[in-house]
């Protein structure tokens, strides 16, 4: 593994692949900087774009749209106290505060370079776990399987929903989207009424593109967000070497807490960087320097939304469970490119295994190596007009659903699913679990039934196997616990 | 303060077109073709009926909720009491509404730009196709002014001939030629 992963370092750093890396980082740290845009909207858009690149370049691609798109937030949140992503909210409390004191290089500085602390420290656990688990998970059977994902749809409608009934319809609609088309298995045609467009499923491009890319411009356009006032002038003392030694502790401890929350579907980096700066907060002798403009504030949340990053890729290598709308649409990324998230990587795409690590390093480096450079130049990005924006990235999903497949129809569909995801949006209702249902429902339903036949139709096998049992009694907790919401039914709204 | 009391309308809609979508998801294995591989095999229409009678049950749920009349007090009120009563960032929420509301001619021209963009893809090409839509829907998202016309004007261009290059040179990706070629 090592030389595949060598190899692939220095294939990463061929200038012209180096180049497109960078650039794929760098689009999506502008839309993970722009409040309102997100990691999971860069990914959408830059998906279909890499569908004529060679295996191992799209993927790198992918990788760095994502990294790109979660480390972006950080400079919203340090110069205009508006975090650009969930994953910076904790980071507006000290590093606003930091730059206002005119330390705002200091404050942006210490941000990048704890990103790439949580980055790289997440890589390691990655790549010291993921062999373990896909050696555990080889051994799982249909049964654990449709426990699983049926787990992970059900664990993120608990964990990022806050109206349980209204994320468990979500996640019911994604899994009736995956429905149309041929049924897994035995290839029965189902809800597409003759039409051919749809015959084979409905694609996962324009879906993706459509809820959570053409979503945000109908939303961006309706309320644009209000053009900064604020010059964004960088300046001050930058990071020093003892700051950064003296966090070491910190740095381990949030990393540790990132990693571990970004392998939960449905929170990672939103939920990581708000405990981990509470860890921080608690384990300080002077609490009450926090949310001052200390730097170990900074070193908390921008470690561990980082982290997650790696805590989120690992169930994903490793049993090809998505946690999130992004992690989602990385795996149908992955999956277009001929690559299968699930315990079989290892053994089978070991070259693409390490192809995915060795793009988590370099993008990592780059991405602190980028920023840094461009220090006082890339807040700039925020100053870019709503009314420029929108239509350039209307027009780059308009492309990208087409060239997906060459078909027109595809890009009505993005367009049909941006309205759907916005209506969504708008009442309440969240996309994560619409999106792992579209993409869980056909690993669900497969493994249901070969479950099923496996058993004979004996139920029975579900509770009789431990894991399955351990899982399903999760599923069925998280359930009862969701719709304990029904009782709220009984008391009046307001 | 109890004031006047109402229902949720939006959530009563949503709750009537997924109730709407769970009773046709429930007929359609009748009118199906019914494949069992084994004798275990639940059958390709199992689980769309599960999510049918899922979303059956939660769509009622939701109808209830909506239907359970909620106090409006605080709509009825005076807005200088309100002011005192819910705070600050209800009135900034109320003004966000209104500025959707201004906007929303603007989300329509865009629309119809975008549509009239991708019937004009295939046929036009990509680059005759796209300069005049980003230059005409930024111009719709802007104020009409000459220098906003020829920021415009100039984003178009640029963006188009460099998004078009990088696609099919370095990216590779084949776009509609359309009339250009």
């Amino acid at each position: 593994m090592l030389d595949m992963f060598l190899a692939n370092v220095v294939w990463l750093l061929t200038p012209t692949v180096l180049l497109f890396v960078v650039l794929a980082t760098l689009f999506g740290l502008i839309l993970g900087a722009l409040p309102g845009m997100s990691a999971t909207m860069a990914i959408a858009i830059i998906l279909p774009l890499t569908f004529a690149l060679e295996t191992k370049f799209g993927i790198a691609l992918l990788i760095g749209v994502y990294i790109g798109g979660v480390t972006g937030g950080l400079v919203s949140a340090t110069l205009l106290r508006i975090p650009g992503t969930p994953s910076s909210i904790a980071t507006t409390f000290d590093a606003y505060p930091l730059a206002q004191k005119g330390f705002a290089q200091k404050a942006l500085g210490t941000a990048m370079v704890a990103s790439a602390f949580g980055g790289l420290i997440s890589l390691a656990v990655l790549v010291t776990f993921a062999p373990s688990i896909s050696a555990f998970a080889v051994k799982l059977g249909p049964h654990e399987y449709a426990m699983l994902s049926l787990g992970a749809i059900v664990l993120v409608v608990f964990l990022s929903s806050g109206d349980y009934i209204k994320g468990l319809i979500s996640a019911i609609l994604g899994m009736t989207i995956a429905s149309v088309g041929f049924a897994p298995i035995d290839g029965t045609a189902r809800l597409s009424f003759g039409v051919i467009d749809i015959m084979a499923g409905v694609s996962l491009v324009p879906l993706m593109v459509g809820l959570f890319g053409a979503s945000q411009v109908i939303s961006g356009i309706l309320a644009p967000a209000a053009p900064t006032k604020s010059k964004l002038e960088v300046s001050g003392q930058g990071v020093t070497l003892s700051e950064v030694r003296n966090n070491l502790g910190n740095i381990l401890r949030s990393s540790a807490i990132g990693v571990g929350i970004g392998i939960l579907p449905g929170i990672g980096g939103s939920a990581s960087n708000l405990l981990s700066y509470g860890a921080a907060k608690q384990s300080a002798k002077d609490p009450e320097a926090f949310g001052t403009g200390d730097v170990r504030g900074i070193y908390a949340s921008e470690t561990a939304n980082n982290a997650s990053v790696g805590g989120a890729l690992l169930p994903l290598i490793t049993l090809g469970i998505p946690g999130d709308g992004a992690t989602a649409i990385l795996i149908g990324g992955f999956t277009i490119h001929g690559l299968q998230p699930g315990p079989l990587l290892f053994q089978e795409q070991p070259d693409l295994m390490s192809m995915i690590y060795a793009a988590f390093a370099i993008t990592t480096i780059a991405l602190l190596v980028l920023q840094l450079g461009t220090i006082r130049l890339f807040p700039k990005v925020l100053l870019i007009p709503a009314r420029i924006l929108n239509p350039l990235l209307l027009m780059l999903m308009v492309v990208g659903a087409y060239i997906s497949d060459n078909r027109v129809f595809d890009v009505w569909m993005m367009l049909g699913f941006g309205v759907l995801g916005y209506l969504l949006e708008r009442f309440g209702y969240s996309l994560a679990p619409l999106i792992l249902g579209f993409i869980l429902g056909p690993i669900f339903e497969a493994s249901f039934r070969r479950a099923m036949m496996f058993s004979e139709g004996n139920l029975v096998d579900f509770v009789s196997r431990p894991l399955s049992a351990v899982l399903l009694g999760l599923v069925l907790v998280m359930l009862f616990v969701s719709l304990g919401g029904i009782k709220r039914i009984m008391r009046p709204r307001g | 303060m109890t004031g006047a009391r109402r229902f949720n309308m939006a959530d009563a809609i949503a709750a009537g077109l997924f109730a709407a979508l769970a009773v046709f998801m429930l007929v359609q294995p009748f009118l199906g073709r019914e494949t069992r591989l084994s004798a275990g095999d639940p059958g390709p229409w199992l689980l769309p009926s599960l999510f049918g009678v899922g979303l059956l049950v939660l769509s009622g749920a939701l109808m209830l909720r909506a239907l359970r009349p909620a106090s409006v007090s605080a709509e009825t009120r005076e807005p200088a009491e309100r002011v005192i009563a819910v705070g600050e960032d209800d009135w900034l929420a109320e003004s966000m509404a209104e500025d959707e509301r201004r906007m929303l001619p603007r989300l329509l021209a865009v629309s119809v730009l975008c549509i009239l963009y991708v019937l004009s893809f295939q046929h036009l090409g990509f680059y005759l196709a796209t300069a005049p839509f980003l230059f005409l829907a930024t111009m719709a998202l802007s104020g009409r002014t000459a220098r906003n016309a020829i920021i415009a004007a100039i984003i178009a261009i640029l963006t188009t001939a460099v998004v078009g290059l990088v696609l099919t040179t370095f990216l590779e990706v084949s776009l509609p030629r359309g009339l250009l070629f």
